[in-house]
């Protein structure tokens, strides 16, 4: 096996968004995403690491993060059910490659061009300006009720014309 | 926010990401001063790259024992001879795969195994220090260390047990021919060992065990057992062997009774019951169909490695094959992999998939990349009914096929689809379009393990013992005689496009199959119960199956003429059966044989079945025979005949009469009392 020279500034720099993506997709906020991806390179880092192939690496790190999500996790005394965090870390592997997620989002934010306007205003409105379900609802001129049916249906679009566009 | 909007965590992070810009922030600057420096994060998270990990005072009291203990064992190992050695010969390789596998480095483990790669002096692996004590080092009772060196490849050399070489398929030979050759080859054995074979069996005796052999229950006195002793056609037990295997009269009553072999192999006696995803009773109908048609065991591997569809009868798309991979299905397809390599190929690879095999060369390279074969598939669950489907768009992660999997020390390791002998699938093919059940399927019927794995299951179950200690971990054979019977058969058995039947028949037929159980003191040699190998110089008396008592009580008590309908009798049976069943967890070997050695009488003393066995007047076998005009003593030999497929001794006939005198002439109740002992005696279990 031909050793790859290691250059720790690149590890980071290529792997970096894809480790931090994967913890808040377990749940962690920023700042903690932040603090976890550190821990991760830290750890690999201090032990010998063969760059092999960036699917493998890939792996290896977002194990390496899960480990010390469920360490800190079990450390503050709270914890997710095992399938929760294995549900989610095998949907976020399907999705993630091994270039960290970019071409997922590059493909969510042609799939967010193809819903109905009503539909993108509401998810926007959502999560850019985190606005409540009523004020979206008062907004769009619809019901609670309707804006939520509205922004699960948008999802489920967007979910299934992502993983459409990544097969 | 709201969390019922925040139902889809993926998808949420990715919507905050790309609608709330909460880009990934570029740590590059932060990570690398924190790495030189060696301080903890912000948030108290405590720097691992520490050198010298500090321990909490769990881990002081830990180490603290450990230590202890060290210093016992060091007191203990001075004061013993230094020359004593307590390891086996086999010990220096186990040993060395033990302090291998505490090594840091996976290619340290593969340095200590026969024909494995060797580390290069540019490998990391090389640049580790060995620890060779008993006794782990205090750095290593901290909390395990994350994953390290990921080597998602691994150069296994392909490993190869003795005479499983692939090779074009050999020349057909007759019946005659392959059963003179194993008849030669055991005598030349026999005569090596020194073993004078044990005298031929009688008819009678060898027409009982052929019938419990193929159709799991004793022959009928009157219409089977007699007319079979009575006949002096030369070939008489070749027809009947071909009789109980082809001939209308008896073949649905082969294929069911080998469909529940069958079954109990692959899924275990437990399997496809409550609670599981799979139906037992279509797996069953599946085998009865295709052993009703003689369907060639390469299609029948093929059809179970492939199926899709539903399990249960009465649903949508039904496929019965699919009952084998769908019960126990879990996300990883362990328990698959372990069923396909033990009765598939016979090897227990399941003691590899956390570390390298104790006793054969299989590693955890292999297991995994078996494994690979079995992941494009999953449970879809609809109606309350579960559909095995194919996974078959590959992830992005997977276009190689690799799954990952942890080896003992923490290790993260990638393995691709590669069969047992190292070879790969189709290399033209993009994973994408590639099935990997079928190129496994595929690979499987091709392959020598096979027919030997399925020969010597067969050999196992006529004669009570296999060529090989575990029929479903074979590994090497230490007899050459053995290795050439076992390896003959199986080149034949795939010459012969697998049919199971004609397999039997030349079991069936062998000298072996005809010796009596009754040893003489040279045979005594040959006592594979005692932990020796088996010879095959005699017949080895064993206890029947669950089943075939039964089977064999309702047949000779004739209980099935006056019971209920087909329904309340597999009712009947299955709750009788599970008496003696017991469940023990399926690790991938749930083949548990339910014999009833060593089970109390009670249950056969005591239960309905044989309460209506031997009453006199519910029907029945003693019924009748106390309604007929027949003198006692032809009674009595009508009960020893439809039990024991033997006339009584002199002495059971004088025993006999003296239950009726001391019954004041009561012939039904003396009957019932000489039935109930001839039922509950050991021999009426025994097949001999």
């Amino acid at each position: 096996m031909r050793e790859t020279e290691l250059d720790p500034v690149r590890l980071i720099q290529l792997y970096q968004a894809g480790v931090w993506r994967y913890l808040r997709v377990l749940g962690c906020e920023a700042s903690l995403a932040d603090d976890l991806t550190q821990e991760t390179f830290l750890a690999i880092l201090n032990r010998p690491f063969e760059d092999v192939s960036p699917t493998a690496t890939s792996a290896y790190l977002r194990k390496t993060a899960l480990h010390l999500y469920i360490s800190h996790h079990r450390r503050t005394g709270r914890m997710r059910t095992e399938a929760d965090i294995e549900n989610l870390d095998q949907g976020w592997t399907a999705w993630a490659g091994s270039d960290g997620g970019d071409a997922a989002l590059d493909h969510l934010r042609d799939c967010l061009n193809e819903l109905t306007d009503r539909a993108r205003r509401a998810l926007e409105m959502r999560f850019r300006d985190e606005r409540s379900r009523s004020e979206i609802a008062a907004e769009l001129e619809i019901t609670e009720h309707g804006a939520k049916n509205l922004m699960q249906r948008a999802k489920q679009q967007l979910r299934e014309c992502v993983e459409h566009k990544l097969q | 926010m709201n969390d019922n909007d925040q139902d889809d965590p993926l998808l949420d992070s990715c919507l905050q990401e790309v609608l709330g810009e909460c880009a990934p922030p570029d740590l590059t600057t932060r990570i690398m001063a924190a790495w030189r420096s060696g301080k903890p994060t912000a948030s108290g998270l405590k720097d691992r790259s520490s050198a010298v990990p500090r321990l909490n005072r769990q881990g002081w009291t830990i180490a603290a024992f450990a230590a202890i203990a060290a210093l016992v064992l060091l007191g203990l190992f001075l004061r013993r001879n230094p020359r004593e050695s307590t390891h086996s010969e086999s010990a220096p390789s186990n040993l060395a795969a033990s302090n291998s596998a505490v090594s840091p480095s996976p290619a340290g483990n593969e340095s200590t195994r026969e024909g494995s790669k060797a580390p290069t002096s540019d490998s990391p692996s090389a640049k580790q220090p060995a620890r060779a004590s008993s006794v782990p080092p205090v750095e290593s009772i901290v909390a395990a260390p994350v994953a390290e060196s990921p080597q998602p490849r691994e150069q296994v050399p392909p490993q190869k047990p003795s005479g499983a070489t692939a090779s074009a398929l050999p020349a057909r030979k007759s019946d005659r021919e392959v059963i003179s050759f194993v008849n030669a080859e055991l005598a030349s054995r026999w005569q090596e060992a020194g073993v004078t074979p044990a005298p031929p069996a009688s008819d009678a005796e060898w027409c009982r065990r052929l019938f419990i052999r193929v159709l799991g229950r004793i022959p009928d006195a009157n219409d089977e057992l007699k007319p079979f002793v009575a006949s002096s056609a030369p070939n008489k037990r070749q027809k009947l062997v071909e009789r109980l295997l082809s001939e209308e009269a008896y073949v649905l009553e082969y294929a069911r009774h080998w469909s529940v072999i069958w079954s109990n192999a692959l899924i275990g006696r437990g399997g496809g019951r409550a609670g599981s995803l799979a139906s037992r009773e279509g797996l069953e109908q599946y085998f009865r169909k295709a052993l009703v048609y003689n369907k060639s065991f390469a299609e029948i591997v093929t059809e179970l490695l492939t199926a899709t569809g539903a399990g249960k009868p009465g649903s949508d798309d039904y496929n019965p094959a699919v009952n084998f991979l769908l019960d126990g299905l879990d996300p990883e397809s362990t328990l698959a992999t372990s069923r396909v390599s033990r009765v598939f190929l016979g090897q227990q690879l399941q003691c590899a998939q956390c570390h390298s095999h104790p006793s054969q060369d299989w590693s955890q390279e292999h297991y995994w990349s078996l494994n690979a074969f079995l992941r494009q598939m999953k449970a879809e669950q609809a109606g309350g009914r579960a559909k095995l489907v194919s996974a078959t768009s590959a992830s992005r992660t997977n276009r190689a096929g690799e799954i990952f999997y942890e080896t003992p020390t923490g290790l993260l390791k990638a393995a691709a689809p590669r069969f047992l002998d190292g070879t790969r699938p189709d290399a033209s093919a993009q994973e994408g379009n590639l099935d990997r059940r079928q190129a496994l399927a595929e690979w499987i019927v091709r392959s020598e393990y096979m027919p030997r794995a399925l020969v010597n299951r067969l050999w196992s179950h006529f004669f009570g013992y296999g060529f090989t200690r575990a029929v479903d971990d074979m590994g090497p054979i230490t007899s050459q005689s053995d290795a050439t019977v076992l390896n003959q058969l199986a080149q034949q058995f795939a010459a012969h496009n697998f049919d199971l039947r004609l397999a039997m028949q030349w079991i069936a037929l062998s000298d072996a199959f005809a010796r009596s159980s009754k040893g003489t003191s040279l045979a005594s040699r040959d006592a594979p119960e005692l932990g020796g190998g088996a010879l095959f110089s005699r017949y080895y008396s064993r206890p029947m199956q669950a089943e075939e008592v039964y089977n064999s009580l309702v047949q000779s008590a004739k209980i099935r003429k006056q019971a209920g309908n087909s329904q309340e009798l597999e009712q009947a049976r299955v709750a009788w059966l599970a008496q003696f069943s017991r469940q023990l967890g399926d690790d991938g070997s749930g083949e548990s044989r339910t014999s009833l050695k060593g089970n109390p009488p009670t249950i056969m003393a005591h239960g309905d079945l044989m309460r209506r066995a031997v009453s006199s007047h519910d029907g029945g076998l003693l019924k009748s025979l106390v309604q007929s005009n027949m003198k006692f003593d032809r009674k009595v030999e009508h009960l020893f005949l439809a039990a024991l497929s033997r006339q009584p001794t002199r002495r059971e006939q004088a025993v006999a009469a003296k239950i009726l005198e001391n019954g004041k002439g009561n012939e039904a109740t003396a009957l019932e009392d000489i039935w109930w002992a001839v039922l509950n005696s050991n021999e009426v279990i025994l097949d001999h």
